[in-house]
């Protein structure tokens, strides 16, 4: 410290550990301190069909969701994205013991568009089983999200809706 | 800068770095901005180093005093008897 030479370089390092502090400060505090989403209801509202497709030979079952979720908690300082995914999980295939399935998503990109209200949806991936195991089967709704940050890692959370049973024969 | 300075300036430096460093973060959270609160963080780092870098005259109030030569060589001369006998023996000087 005896010299400007030597000042200027001790204080820039002193700011450099400032500077790491404050990301690592910055990607750790707020995901910490805010709670997550607790008002979030997700069911099915009805069943287009529950169909064996030869094709393919398996189960597709088409359904419609009502979601409503206030997802404005997740967003914060620290908060680029939210994707918002609905899983369906059933467990009674012949072939598989857990299944879990995505059938509706969206992008979430501001607390302006994170509360989400969707009334009789018709889901964006029908949920087809692996083999002819959705018949009776029930099925276990998840609202899930996963929090895009600007600093630090990916977060996950979710909330279990209601469950539903699919009909024990097929539709159509 | 003398040594009193020194220590004056590191601790200056540090408590302007750390508020700024408390107040990037909450200014980054209130506003939900990490660019702004970098600004903050930038903005102290600027002030702290404009109050340390350069020697200004309130790091050099404490100036060093040198011994003179004649003190010296007094010191040297009194402290003969002890040194007496080692070979090429350390010349123990105080001061």
């Amino acid at each position: 410290m005896h010299s400007v030479g030597t000042r200027a370089s001790i204080l820039s390092s002193y700011s450099i550990g400032a500077l790491f502090l404050l990301a690592v400060a910055i990607a750790v505090g707020p995901a910490l301190l805010t709670p997550d989403p607790r008002d979030v209801s997700v069911r099915v509202n009805s069943l287009a069909f529950l169909r064996y497709l030869p094709d393919e030979q398996c189960d597709q079952a088409y359904l419609a969701l009502d979601i409503d979720a206030d997802l404005r908690p997740l967003f914060h300082t620290n908060t680029a994205h939210v994707y918002a995914y609905v899983t369906a999980a059933y467990a009674n295939s012949t072939s598989h013991v857990r299944n879990e399935v995505v059938v509706w998503d969206r992008m979430i990109s501001g607390r302006d568009t994170a509360v989400v209200k969707v009334a009789k949806g018709w889901v964006k991936y029908s949920l087809k089983d692996w083999g002819v195991g959705l018949r009776g089967a029930p099925v276990r709704l998840w609202l899930r999200w996963s929090r895009m940050p600007r600093l630090g890692g990916l977060t996950y959370g979710g909330v279990e809706g209601e469950s539903y049973t699919m009909p024990s024969e097929y539709t159509q | 800068m003398d040594l009193v300075g020194q220590e004056r300036c590191e601790h200056i430096f540090q408590s302007v770095l750390l508020a700024s460093l408390v107040a990037a973060f909450c200014a980054g959270w209130v506003f939900e901005s990490i660019s702004l609160s970098y600004m903050v963080l930038g903005a102290g780092v600027a002030v702290g180093g404009l109050l340390c870098t350069p020697n200004w005259g309130m790091f050099n109030r404490h100036p060093l005093t040198f011994a003179s030569a004649e003190a010296l060589e007094a010191d040297m001369a009194a402290a003969v008897p002890q040194v007496k006998g080692r070979a090429g023996g350390k010349s123990s000087t105080s001061r």
